[in-house]
């Protein structure tokens, strides 16, 4: 539908969106959540309720079965019911089974629901204990697919959607409602793709896109180790899985005992020699929790800082060469991909004080500040590091996240440079356009820089004193400060509130040597003007808006002072504004997005077409 | 099954459609009032006007002092459009296209949402004088009130809805 705002050649346009706020509103959320890191450039030209459907089976993996023939899916469900029936379960008994692996594979239920379904399982199995439940939630995923990998894949995916839903944190409560918006959600499916083959194309685009994720994350067995060892927090456990795990990968005993340390640290245990004793975790169960949850951080935080630690103590050239191919064969052995242990390395150079940091030094000492060529070499740096990052964890949303930043930050340099003037990206709006991935890789990325840069401070936003929430960091308050101004904030994507210091802010703020020379700075009365100008030009917001909604709430479990995008992979009000017959921007606000969800949830959710005793 | 759980989906959406176009009215007559109420009110950093241009004023038989305001040309063009879907509810207010007014001055035809353009960005002869900035607020300012149970001033929506929201947020 065409937007009314074509009409329009001046003015403002609220838009929320009904679809992502009222149907299916739970049930979506999670599933988007499970899948964490959907496409962004396939999103765009669909329905965004497709959209999130889609996520939904492909977190199951469920995708070509339930899109080719929904209806016989459905009775497969119940054909799984009658022959847990037939070997003697009870009505309920089989109906919990199924629905148990059914909400699995559907990526809709938290660590704690999960262990919760398990153990009734456990009872009607009379198996107890964590590994009976795993296995029995294995079995019960097999008799549903009828395939071992499948299931395998199923279950591996149950557990990365579970270590995301432990950072999302989702109301319980709302499980029974979550269930009944899957039921609505299977029959708006049904009406939008009625068609088997434009389902198949279209899952296929997303699968081919996420082909290279799944493969990409070179160490498979991580995900499932580190979502055991969250789930169980138990150490001898997580020993087990990795010795599961070195028999997929086919690991000769003599490489495990090498393997064993790197892939348990990867796992978010420290404590190795407590694994070997048999102990659990005790006072590590913390760094191990936020670990598992969050393998990149550990790379990130422990990983590097350590290697770098001992870099830095290397004085000769061969030392340190000899250091890097030990590091490389280390990443090498835990199955890390060249990328990745590229990456590792030339990140693990620079936190030792490689050339960015030195650079940057010289910046700050005042030798040899020539500002657009400043900001552009050390840009190019971090795009390198982000294209490496984005590649080596497989994030192809990041990647055309940082292509578009390129080209943005290129003419808002440019711009600000000609014009003397200041400018900044404010926000950590940069996820709305690369995900979950983005959002990981650049707060991992600015902590290593910012380490070099500057160990923190200063920041554009906070000097200039304009950035204030979702729709005062585009203008700022013109008659605020108009004696101090500094320059132009601009939030170019639009997107979060309350967290504004972002590395690129901070990176272009420092550069600019900001505040320091008034003939650099442009009045915040004409800051309006340079902002749509620039953003005209940019030609990014509108292109990228639906691939921002659509990419939005993979960021929420991250931004968890940002209730959330709710569900349905958007935040469902924007405010555009028009000039001259074009939209020059656009803000989002999480906050009215929540509201207006929450206003339409007196709405019954559900009606006598929810199929008894369906889950 | 599917079948009726996709009416199920779509008699919710005539729920919803039913409940918000109502509202979506609402929200454009106020956000069309909030551009209208601050043409000839200074605004936050606006530059005040020549002293030609208070002469002038003054000689037309209007007040010295009320930028962007005389004969009401350029608040009476102001209007809003509407549209409820299953899928969005949208809400524009503005000017629209081919906007051809009198101008205030001279009596020359104008394109009233070029000129406003103008006054928003500003020229080489004519300071800035941004309406945007203050209406997206106002904005702002109206869905928090709407959705903290607080309605704005001419702007109502049921009670219970905006009680339970409120007691969620």
């Amino acid at each position: 539908m065409a937007s009314n705002s074509e009409n329009f050649v001046y003015g403002v346009t609220v838009k929320a969106d009904v679809a992502a706020a009222t149907v299916g509103l739970r049930g979506v959320q999670n599933a988007l959540l499970g899948i964490g890191r959907a496409s962004t450039g396939a999103l765009t030209g669909f329905g965004k309720m497709a959209i999130s459907l889609m996520s939904i089976y492909m977190a199951g993996r469920m995708a070509f079965r339930v899109f080719e023939d929904l209806t016989r899916q459905m009775g497969l469900l119940q054909t799984q019911i009658n022959r847990l029936q037939g070997m003697g379960f009870g009505a309920k008994g089989s109906q919990a089974l199924v629905g148990s692996a059914f909400n699995s594979a559907a990526g809709i239920m938290t660590p704690a629901q999960l262990l919760n379904q398990s153990a009734a399982i456990s009872r009607l199995t009379g198996n107890t204990g964590v590994v009976g439940r795993t296995q029995t939630q294995t079995t019960a995923l097999m008799n549903l697919y009828g395939d071992r990998g499948m299931a395998m894949g199923v279950e591996s995916e149950i557990l990365k959607a579970s270590r995301r839903f432990a950072i999302a944190q989702p109301d319980v409560q709302h499980m029974g409602a979550e269930q009944k918006a899957m039921q609505l959600e299977f029959g708006n499916l049904a009406k939008i793709f009625n068609n088997p083959q434009d389902f198949r194309q279209f899952v296929e685009a997303i699968l081919g896109f996420n082909a290279t994720l799944k493969e990409n994350i070179s160490n498979k067995g991580l995900d499932k180790l580190a979502g055991i060892s969250f789930l169980t927090g138990d150490s001898q456990q997580a020993a087990s899985a990795i010795e599961d795990v070195f028999q997929k990968l086919q690991v000769t005993p003599k490489r495990q005992f090498a393997l064993m340390g790197p892939m348990l640290q990867l796992a978010g245990v420290r404590d190795i020699k407590s694994i070997a004793a048999g102990q659990p975790f005790g006072a590590d169960n913390k760094t191990l929790t936020q670990y598992a949850k969050d393998p990149t951080a550990f790379i990130m935080d422990v990983l590097l800082p350590k290697f770098a630690g001992q870099y830095k103590t290397l004085k000769t050239p061969q030392a340190r060469k000899l250091f890097d191919t030990s590091v490389m064969a280390t990443l090498g052995r835990a199955k890390f991909s060249p990328d990745t242990q590229g990456f590792i390395r030339d990140m693990m150079h620079l936190m030792a004080g490689g050339q960015l940091g030195t650079e940057y030094a010289a910046v700050k000492a005042g030798k040899a500040f020539k500002p657009q060529e400043t900001v552009f070499t050390a840009f190019a740096k971090l795009v390198t590091a982000f294209h490496k990052l984005a590649s080596a964890l497989a994030f192809p949303g990041l990647i055309k996240g940082v292509d578009a930043l390129t080209g943005l930050v290129n003419k808002l340099a440019n711009f600000t440079h000609n014009n003397k003037a200041v400018a900044g990206i404010g926000g950590y709006g940069v996820t709305a356009v690369t995900g979950v991935g983005g959002y990981l890789a650049i707060r991992k990325l600015w902590n290593m820089v910012g380490k070099v840069l500057s160990g923190g401070g200063s920041n554009l936003s906070k000097a200039a004193g304009t950035i204030k929430d979702d729709f005062g960091n585009l203008w700022g308050d013109p008659g605020a400060d108009i004696k101090g101004a500094k320059g132009v904030v601009t939030d170019i994507f639009g997107s979060s509130r309350g967290v504004p210091n972002t590395w690129l802010t901070r990176l272009i703020s420092k550069t600019f040597k900001f505040g320091e020379s008034a003939n650099q700075m442009v009045a915040l009365n004409t800051a309006f003007n340079l902002w749509s100008k620039a953003v005209q030009n940019s030609n990014f917001i509108t292109n990228k808006k639906s691939a921002q909604d659509a990419a939005f709430a993979k960021a929420h479990p991250l931004l968890n002072d940002i209730w959330p995008m709710t569900g349905a992979g958007q935040a469902p009000i924007n405010v555009t504004v028009i000039l001259n017959g074009t939209v020059v921007g656009n803000a989002v606000s999480s906050v009215i997005a929540k509201k207006i969800i929450n206003s339409t949830s007196h709405l019954p959710l559900h009606s006598s077409a929810i199929t008894p005793g369906m889950p | 099954m599917a079948d009726l759980q996709a009416e199920a989906f779509f008699k919710r959406g005539k729920q919803i459609i039913d409940r918000l176009g109502p509202v979506a009215e609402q929200m454009g007559e106020a956000i069309t009032s909030s551009f209208q109420t601050k043409l000839g009110e200074y605004q936050p950093g606006w530059v005040g006007l020549s002293q030609t241009t208070r002469q002038d004023r003054v000689q037309e038989g209007y007040p010295a002092d009320g930028p962007l305001l005389r004969s009401g040309v350029l608040r009476d063009s102001f209007t809003h459009e509407e549209s409820v879907t299953t899928e969005t509810v949208e809400v524009t207010s503005g000017i629209k296209n081919n906007t051809i007014r009198e101008h205030p001055y001279d009596s020359r035809p104008i394109d009233i949402g070029q000129m406003m353009v103008w006054h928003e960005t500003g020229t080489s002869t004519i300071p800035p004088r941004p309406l945007v900035p203050f209406v997206v607020q106002d904005i702002d300012n109206m869905l928090h009130k709407l959705y903290s149970g607080k309605p704005p001033e001419g702007f109502s929506v049921g009670s219970s809805h905006t009680a339970e929201v409120a007691s969620d947020y």
